[in-house]
């Protein structure tokens, strides 16, 4: 191992030849550097250069005109972009104009239809204010009917008060009609009642009002309606002499007596019952008597 | 970072003849110590001296400092040697005796004679290598350059480079132990 140490020791301690002189100096004098950029533009023959160049030049050329297309379609893009925009920017414009303008015309309809429904409204409000108005003028003539009324009637208390005649009812001759005319239909059924007796017991009318029960039906006709004083039986278990106003004239007697024999009489009314069934009104005043029987004149 | 040589290069690469002559004044003596070991005359030294750095200039510009200068000098170096000896059929070896004129002629490092009468013997074993171990001794003892320079001037491998030294330190190692015994 040491011997391989020496070895390489040895080995770089070799001597130099000596240098022969003048050597320097003709290497120097040899010396020929390469022309410079500039020096090679100065000459004449550049067609060596252009040579040289022409392919870097034809790719500077090719790549610069690359460059160029690159950014003329860079530049048109941005511009159709940007035009894109704006017209995307002018559609949403009018879309949005279109939709407002529908908004518009939505509301304009809304405001038109409630207009409308107003002007129904105002004119039944009107129609309304006319009718409460009529009714107003109405109120206001009943109001002064009603105060007419009430001055009538404090002056009618006035004058009862004082003793002066009562006032007479206004619909007391309606009254007094209808109880004459219940009172002659009273009497009719009377009178046909007492006949059917007679058909029945030898053509003989009744003694008394109880007698012919079965052809009345109810004891209710025979109380005048006119008379206060006396109350309706409803049933015959009910019936007793106080609950009669008619009076029975011709008792027992043959139904062939003359037709103007009275048979009842209404003591209030003066009507009067022919045994012949037929009803004379207030004609009493004119009853006689004969042979112990009443008849008319 | 650059060295001397490489910034010379730069004003030489840019037509400065000044810079050339310092190019010149610091590679010129191992350029011709390279040819004058291997030719075997100050003549063929000179002219294959001449000749390398006027490749030197005429292809100044194809340096673009991928290596140091001394490596691409001794590229050209080689090369112009090579081609040399192709031309030339060159197969005489460098004498023991010029190596022994060599050695006194200049200030000596060894350390005794036995030491120097040992180098000379070494020197001339050397001569006896094959071409490639003898280019790879010359470039990375003789010359100085590193094993990665040596084997980018020889355009082999580091591997191969140290495989081919080895080889050959092999081969002086024996040479030597044969004259020291036959010497005793």
């Amino acid at each position: 191992m040491n011997d391989m140490k020496n070895v390489e020791d040895l080995l770089r301690k070799a001597p130099r030849p000596k240098v022969p002189s003048g050597l320097r100096e003709r290497l120097e004098a040899d010396v020929t550097l390469p022309r410079t950029a500039t020096n090679a533009f100065n000459n004449n023959d550049w067609r060596p250069a252009l040579k040289r160049w022409l392919p870097a030049f034809a790719f500077s050329v090719f790549f610069l005109g690359c460059v160029v297309a690159i950014a003329v379609q860079a530049n048109l893009l941005v511009e159709l972009r940007r035009e894109n925009w704006q017209l995307q920017i002018s559609a949403n414009e009018l879309e949005q104009s279109h939709q407002q303008q529908a908004e518009s015309q939505k509301l304009a309809d809304q405001t038109l239809e409630q207009l409308r429904k107003d002007n129904a409204e105002l004119k039944r409000l009107q129609d309304e204010i006319t009718q409460l108005q009529q009714e107003v003028r109405e109120l206001a003539d009943l109001r002064a009917q009603n105060q007419q009324l009430t001055a009538s009637l404090k002056s009618a208390q006035a004058q009862a008060a004082a003793g002066g005649p009562p006032e007479e009812d206004p619909f007391k001759a309606q009254k007094d009609e209808a109880q004459s005319i219940q009172c002659v239909s009273n009497l009719k059924q009377v009178g046909l009642a007492a006949r059917m007796w007679a058909n029945d017991h030898g053509d003989v009318l009744p003694q008394d009002f109880v007698t012919m029960k079965n052809e009345l039906n109810t004891p209710k006709i025979l109380v005048c309606p006119a008379d206060g004083s006396r109350t309706r039986a409803r049933i015959w278990e009910e019936f007793s002499p106080a609950n009669v106003s008619y009076e029975l004239l011709a008792p027992g007697v043959s139904e062939t007596e003359p037709p103007q024999t009275v048979l009842t009489r209404c003591p209030n009314h003066g009507h009067v019952g022919l045994i012949d069934g037929s009803v004379q009104r207030g004609m009493w005043k004119r009853a006689v008597q004969r042979n112990g029987r009443w008849v008319l004149e | 970072m650059l060295g001397d040589s490489e910034r010379l290069c730069e004003g030489a690469q840019a037509g400065d003849m000044a810079a050339a002559s310092q190019l010149i004044a610091l590679h010129y003596e191992k350029i011709f110590c390279y040819f004058r070991r291997l030719s075997g005359s100050d003549e063929d030294g000179e002219d294959l001296t001449q000749k390398t750095f006027l490749k030197v200039w005429s292809s100044i510009n194809s340096f673009q400092g991928r290596s140091s200068f001394s490596t691409w000098i001794h590229g050209i170096a080689h090369n112009v040697y090579v081609d040399w000896r192709r031309k030339r059929s060159v197969t005489e070896f460098q004498s023991a005796d010029w190596w022994e004129g060599c050695i006194a002629e200049g200030p000596s490092p060894f350390e005794d004679t036995t030491e120097r009468e040992m180098a000379r013997q070494l020197y001339a074993c050397v001569e006896q290598l094959d071409e490639e171990s003898k280019q790879a001794v010359h470039l990375h003892y003789y010359q100085g350059l590193s094993l990665k320079e040596t084997a980018e001037v020889l355009n082999i491998a580091t591997s191969t480079l140290k495989y081919r030294l080895r080889e050959a330190l092999e081969f002086l190692r024996s040479q030597t132990a044969e004259s020291k015994f036959r010497t005793k």
